[in-house]
Formats: C-alpha cells, structure tokens, sequence
C-alpha cells in the first residue's frame, strides 16, 4: 500500500493473566493512514491487544515492530514518545484541570526564566499551541480555560483527541469512542476520524458499533476468545459477515 | 505576629500534608516525624543528661542529620503508597505508631532540653522583630505554591490527585510523583520538628502529638479537597492562622486547657464535613 513498511506490525502477541489466556498468538500489521476497525464480543481482548499496543502491560509472548523497529514498551510514556496514543474509554483527563493542561498533559511546554535559574510551565505557548491544534481538527471549545469537569461528554473527547494529535502521533488507539456520545457528537467524531486520516494518520477503532467502523473504516480486525479471526478490506465483507465472525457463527471471516 | 509564631511548626508541617492531598494521598506520620526529628536532634547535640548520646554534635552537622532522618520517613511512606501501592491511610497511620516509638527509644522516654544557641535561633530567634520561624514559613509557602502552579511538578502532582489513570496513560510517572510528595512531606515535618524543639528548647516522644490531624484541618479548611487535586496551597496559611487563633483565643478567653483538644477536634470535623458536602454539591451538579 502506502509504503512497503507498515507502520506497526504485532507478531504472535498472547496475554496470560495468571492462567487466564487474553490474547493467544494474535499478528496485525496497520499501514499509514489507515482507519482500521478493532471488533469482538466482551473479553474477546481487544482491550488488552490495544493496551499491549499503548504500552500499559508487556505481552506474555510476542514482538511489537513499529516503522520497522521492535519495540518493547514499560510504560506508556515510551509508546507516546514514539507517536502511540490512546484515547481510553473514560477518556483519561484530569477533571480538576483546564483544557489547556489537558492537551498538554504530560508533555508540558516550559521556559527558563529568572535568566536560566528556574523553569517554569509556558502557559501562553501552551495556550496559543491547544487553540492552534483545536482549530486544525475544527474543535469548537467556548474557553481554553474551562475545567473539564465543566464540559459535556463530546467537548470532553475533542480535548481527548486534540491531545493525541498535538504530540504528532502517528497512531491513534480509540477505544469506544462512540460509547458515551449522542448523535450528533457521533457525526462529528467520525468526521475528526477523517480529518486524521487525511493526515496520515493510522487509526484504531476499538468499538462494539459496527455501523460506525463500516462508516469511516479501512479494514476491520475481529477477535473471538484471544484469537484473530478476522482481517479482511472492508469492501470486500458485510456488517453480516462481520457479526457472524464476532458470534462464532463463521469459524473465520 | 505572635499567632504567625506559634502556627509556624504547624504552618510548615501544613505544606507537606497540602501537598500529599492535592496528590490524592495522607499522611498521618508528619506529627511523628517531627517529634523523631526532635528527639533526634536532642540525643545528638544536648549534653550532661544520660538520655542524650553527649556527642554534642554541632548544629551545622546536626540539622542536615534531622532534615535527613525526615526525608528517610518520607521515602519509607512514598515507596510503600508510591512504588508499592499501599493503602495511604494504613500505611503512615503504621508509620505514626512506629516513628513515635522510635522517638521514644532515642530518648528514653525523657524530655531532653537545653539545645544549642545555633539550633534554638531557628525556631525561636528573631530578627528586629521578625521572628526567624515567621520568615522561614512564609519563605517556604512562597516556594512552594511557585512549586504547585508554575513548575511541570506541581501541576503533575495536580494531575495525579485529578486522576491517577490519566496521569499515567499520559506518561507522568504517577508513582514517582507521589514518592516526591512524600519526602517533600517528611522533609516539611522535619523542619517543623526543629522550628518546634528549638522554639521549646526541649524535645520529647511526645511532641507534635495530634499535629498530623491539625495539618490536615488546616488544609482542609484552606479548601483543600480530601479527594485531591484541588485547591491552592496559599489558604492553607488561612486555615493554619484560624487553628492558631482558636488555640490561643481558647486559653485568652479561659476556657480551661482541657477543652482545647476537644474544640480543635471539633473544628476539624466541621471543615472535613463541609469537604464532603462540596464534594456532594459538585457531583449532584
């Protein structure tokens, strides 16, 4: 496709929590700019394959390559310097802080000041840099300065997603996203999906709604019990198809 | 000037305890620590009582030695919460107990008095009429909410106490962060313990006794939420100076010193439970 290395590539990852087996022998590889669906029934280990990807648990076996190189992960704080974000569910923000803080979360912007005796965080810069990035995506937030707690479900996801953008990644790992929102907010995150994709950006979409992912996705990937047993272009498969896959009714897609 | 005074070990021990609620964590353990720091103090400097080691080790070598001890206290709580993620409530109320016992054993059980001038002049020295406790409170407030709102630091320590899950999926080492918060508050507590024992002259087991739960009052009642991440560390000087008032405004108005105790705790229940009802307030909102 795009280019002849794929952007990540997970070979043979299985998960055992104690002697529960999460994840057994699962391989995907994502391209560029690809949107690309992540389905399964509850506990078929989507989260935790997204998770091993994020960097939030090492897999029991398996390699992760990403633009080629492997990569072996010990806390999420390497996954998103290499440009691997996640977008949780519960969305990840700290409520009792500011949408600006929230962008920036962990990857504060900061100047020297007192003529290089002390740091301290670049608020303006940080101001400029969250409105310059909200703008790019088509965000509209009435105020920088509103605590998150303060702001609807949608806002909340805007701020979520401007977040990962804003530290360049290369990958986006959304997991549920459409889960909380209400119609409208659906139509709008699908169309942030795009202005990503545009960017090339590689997206996963962690979801139990296949109507979103048949509406903005690539390919889809079904899970069943910790297995991969699904991975086909989405022109060449149906919703149909798909659920059969998820429920076990077709052993493989 | 005389309420700033008195509050000022409180005042300082009331940072450190500030600064582990805005984390999301307590810590019980700062009244002992000062008191450990105290007796510390006392065993190595004062001479001619058989409880203390009659090294008479200057004040120069002493005082690092007792900021040490309290830094010590405050990595034993953070590794415990931090690394190992115990409970924060059981883990320095366990660290209370045996810090305390540890006060008692280094002095025998006895009260060791007649510190040094260089070691007294912290806590009970002045300058012109600026009593030096005073300044180095107010210094120390200064530095710290530069700390909290201005410095990568301070706003990950808000981050952790806002909520730790996001915190960490944003790559803030969480655990680190609240191991810092700790030392920062064994360090505070020992400061506290030196500023107390000097203005005292004396050092006992049994000082800074209650102390933990007046710092969190004080916080609390600055408007500190118990839930962390919220509130701003300068109105805990507020809370500080409303305790100290109470304390001295109970003795000036003669109410016998038994009825001290139980009126503090009274207090610190009504600033506890007007937390809760915020806390309510918001999440009804």
């Amino acid at each position: 496709m795009k280019s002849a290395v794929p952007l990540v590539e997970m070979i043979g990852i299985s998960k055992k929590f104690g002697e529960i087996k999460a994840l057994d022998n699962v391989s995907i590889s994502l391209q560029r700019g690809e949107v690309v669906g992540l389905v399964g029934d509850n506990g078929a280990g989507k989260s935790t394959l997204m998770k091993i990807l994020a960097g939030a648990y090492p897999p029991t076996e398996g390699k992760i390559f990403f633009e080629g190189k492997e990569v072996r992960f010990s806390h999420p704080g390497e996954a998103r310097k290499l440009g691997i974000e996640m977008i949780y569910q519960d969305l990840a923000l700290a409520e009792n802080m500011d949408v600006v803080e929230n962008v920036f979360l962990g990857s504060e912007l900061e100047k020297t000041v007192l003529g290089g005796l002390t740091k301290v965080i670049d608020r303006q810069r940080m101001e400029r840099e969250a409105w310059e990035t909200l703008q790019k995506l088509k965000i509209e937030i009435t105020s920088l300065n509103s605590k998150i707690e303060t702001l609807s479900g949608g806002q909340r996801q805007s701020v979520a997603i401007a977040r990962a953008i804003r530290s360049n990644a290369k990958l986006v790992i959304m997991d549920e996203p459409t889960a909380a929102l209400g119609i409208s907010e659906v139509e709008r995150l699908l169309a942030l999906v795009r202005e990503l994709k545009k960017r090339d950006i590689t997206v996963i979409i962690v979801s139990h709604r296949l109507e979103d992912i048949l509406r903005v996705g690539d390919r889809v990937i079904v899970l069943r019990h910790g297995r991969c047993v699904g991975n086909k272009r989405l022109e060449e498969t149906d919703a149909d198809e798909i659920r059969k896959a998820i429920i076990g009714e077709i052993e493989n897609l | 000037m005389n309420i700033l005074f008195h509050g000022a070990p409180l005042g300082v021990m009331a940072i450190g305890e500030s600064i582990c609620l805005l984390s999301g964590k307590f810590d019980l353990s700062v009244g002992s620590i000062a008191a450990l720091c105290g007796s510390v103090a006392g065993w190595l400097m004062v001479t001619g009582q058989p409880a203390a080691s009659g090294l008479g080790v200057h004040p120069m070598f002493a005082i690092p030695i007792v900021l040490l001890v309290g830094v010590t206290a405050g990595l034993l709580n953070g590794l415990c919460v931090g690394k190992l993620d115990m409970n924060p409530l059981l883990t320095t109320l366990a660290t209370m107990f045996t810090l305390r016992g540890l006060a008692i054993v280094v002095t025998s059980g006895h009260t060791l008095y007649g510190f040094p001038t260089w070691y007294r002049v912290w806590g009970g020295g002045s300058i012109g009429f600026i009593p030096i406790a005073v300044i180095i409170m107010v210094s120390l407030y200064l530095v710290f909410y530069f700390v909290l709102t201005k410095r990568k630091f301070g706003r990950h320590i808000y981050a952790v106490g806002g909520n730790a899950f996001a915190a960490r999926a944003c790559g803030i080492r969480v655990d680190k962060v609240i191991l810092a918060a700790y030392v920062l508050s064994g360090l505070l507590a020992a400061t506290a313990g030196i500023l107390s024992s000097g203005r005292l002259n004396a050092a006992h087991s049994r000082g800074g006794e209650g102390m933990e739960l007046q710092a969190v009052a004080a916080a609390v009642i600055g408007g500190i939420s118990l839930r962390g991440g919220r509130g701003s560390l300068i109105n805990t000087i507020a809370g500080v100076l409303t305790l100290t008032t109470i304390d001295s405004g109970l003795v000036i108005l003669g109410v016998p010193a038994f009825w001290v105790q139980a009126v503090s705790g009274i207090v610190i229940f009504i600033a506890i439970l007007f937390d809760t009802i915020k806390t309510r307030l918001m999440r009804i909102e």
